[in-house]
């Protein structure tokens, strides 16, 4: 067992920082904006995790998911007028079409072969968000306004635009820790450890795969759509590869198979290249530099090697 | 219910230009417990695999309970009611015994896309079958450690729990001794023969070891390059002039 204390403490730091985030931000010279960002790169890496994570399979290009649900909020915003929890829902709906779209296909192969599809795939809806000029605005992207609420006048402004980004991070996780826990997440977990036993025990692994992809997909475009009103922007760089290498990272960074570690992985990659890119003009060499230590000398990411330390610790007073 | 629960009739498969089983046809009465034996490089391993649908084979039908499955996928089979082992323990090796037996048993259950917890009458439900398939291999005081951790012959014991987990009627079991120390063979041995004392269940398995063949099977197949070579009780296999001639230099036959 893991002993409560410090995780308890932890959680409730994290908290802290959560609730207080606008009212800290001007502290450490930060905007607001930055920490919706957090919030927000984390829903995608939770998204990327349950894939990575708990079924085994790693989704290079996941950032069409991201991108579909910014381009799908914001051209309903443009096009349609739609209110903003409305956008929302459209962006999650064009992510979870572009999943059931591509998902049959990527399921004919596993390994690094499902990855190279995906990413194939991902620079597909890159190249049509870069060609469709007249629609999407091509490579300068798109601008739109942010939307009032459902039934009000409210335009949130950033503050107000955090903390509705904080429920929504705060129900996102909850129900992650749900599906995690679920037969259905136990299913994935025998997937990612021994894909021929979990068929020879009666699963039907393509089928739960297509189905962590779909729910993968509806958390990374609801990332996505959130993301898009927070900029008020989208741009076909959204959908590219190197977004969907960053969402990967984050998550292994932060710990892939446990549910908080991609927010870890979301604070250090974003406030990390914030900071690094004021202050140097090489600064990703320096995160290249973190990455690489933190692959070679902590494959189980920042969070999964504290959990491994403190069950340790735990064990060893347990036994004395 | 039909008296055959397996049946293959003419299986052939090949790998390119070898012909790894040619024209095998076998039959497994409901309730027996059936040995494919044979030198290596026979086929035995290819038919196991053809009849638990881990390859297709190119001509020749499989059939379980009187259903074709020569083309199922290896999951419908084992909802059909099929349950197999693997030549190499295959199992979850970072989950725990308990863990492992759990993802079968809901298998069982058809619960594995359930996104909700169980109810409180199901987990207890689902815990006792847990409980009594870790008694049936004597499990128990292991249940909470990581596979991996176990001696090889407790991991191959764990196999066997998961293959009953989804509540077979036929084991299918890929040379359950392979590897194993003599002591953790009498081990398996005997969980092996519980299945089909005590279960009632089906058993069809290939092996190596001579005197676990000898003193298990009631009806055994003996596969030479590809072909059948010989079928009969244990008795009638060890006086085979024909199968004595395969294992010549082997002396397998000699030493029971």
């Amino acid at each position: 067992m893991i002993p409560r204390r410090p995780a308890l403490i932890a959680t409730a730091v994290l908290l802290v920082i959560l609730v207080f985030a606008p009212q800290i931000a001007p502290l450490l010279h930060l905007a607001t904006s930055i920490f919706t960002a957090v919030l927000l790169y984390t829903i995608a890496a939770m998204a990327v995790n349950l894939l990575i994570g708990y079924s085994g399979v790693l989704p290079f290009g996941n950032a069409a998911f991201f991108g579909l649900g910014a381009y799908g909020a914001g051209l309903a915003i443009k096009y349609f007028h739609v209110p903003f929890f409305t956008s929302i829902a459209v962006g999650i709906v064009a992510s979870v079409i572009g999943s059931l779209l591509i998902g049959p296909f990527l399921l004919r192969r596993r390994g690094i072969y499902f990855s190279l599809l995906m990413i194939a795939f991902g620079q597909v809806f890159y190249f049509i968000a870069y060609r469709f000029t007249d629609i999407t605005g091509g490579e300068d992207g798109m601008n739109f306004s942010r939307p009032a609420i459902e039934f009000t006048k409210l335009k949130p402004n950033d503050d107000q635009l955090y903390y509705i980004m904080l429920a929504l991070f705060a129900i996102v996780v909850v129900a992650f820790w749900f599906i995690v826990r679920s037969p259905f997440g136990r299913s994935l977990v025998a997937i990612r450890e021994n894909e021929t036993r979990a068929k020879y025990l009666g699963l039907n692994t393509d089928r739960l795969i297509l189905c962590a992809l779909l729910i993968s997909a509806a958390i990374e475009g609801l990332a996505g759509a959130c993301y898009g009103l927070s900029i008020m922007f989208a741009d076909p760089l959204m959908l590219d590869w190197h977004q969907s290498g960053n969402i990967v990272l984050m998550t292994i960074l932060g710990g892939s198979g446990t549910v908080l570690g991609p927010f870890l992985g979301a604070l250090i990659f974003e406030i990390g290249s914030d900071v690094l890119s004021t202050a140097i003009p090489w600064w990703q060499i320096p995160l290249g530099a973190l990455f690489v230590v933190c692959v070679l000398g902590f494959p189980k990411g920042i969070l999964g090697t504290f959990l491994d330390w403190i069950e340790k610790r735990g064990a060893k007073e347990a036994s004395s | 219910m039909s008296e055959i629960i397996l049946e293959a009739k003419n299986v052939s498969k090949r790998f390119g230009g070898v012909r790894a089983v040619e024209d095998v046809s076998l039959e497994v009465p409901r309730g027996s417990i059936q040995a494919i034996i044979g030198p290596n490089g026979a086929g035995k391993s290819t038919l196991f695999n053809a009849l638990s649908g881990f390859y297709i084979p190119e001509e020749g039908t499989v059939s379980f309970n009187g259903v074709d499955i020569t083309r199922a996928p290896g999951y419908r089979r084992i909802v059909m009611g099929m349950g197999r082992t693997f030549q190499t323990s295959s199992i979850f090796p970072n989950l725990t015994v308990w863990d492992n037996l759990l993802i079968g048993v809901q298998s069982a259950e058809k619960m594995e896309f359930r996104l909700r917890p169980m109810s409180a009458s199901k987990r207890a439900e689902v815990e006792a079958k847990i409980e009594r398939l870790l008694d049936f291999v004597n499990l128990k005081t292991s249940a909470h450690r990581p596979v991996a951790e176990l001696a090889h012959g407790s991991q191959r014991l764990c196999e066997i729990a998961m293959s009953l987990s989804t509540d077979p009627s036929l084991v299918m079991l890929d040379e359950p001794m392979a590897g194993l120390a003599h002591a953790e063979t009498t081990r398996v041995v005997e969980v092996i023969r519980k299945l089909h004392s005590e279960l009632g269940l089906t058993v069809l398995f290939v092996e190596h070891n001579m005197r676990v063949v000898l003193s298990l099977a009631q009806q055994i197949t003996v596969l030479d390059r590809g072909k059948t070579l010989a079928k009969g009780t244990p008795a009638e296999i060890s006086n085979n002039d024909a199968v004595k001639e395969a294992y010549i230099g082997r002396e397998v036959i000699e030493h029971v």
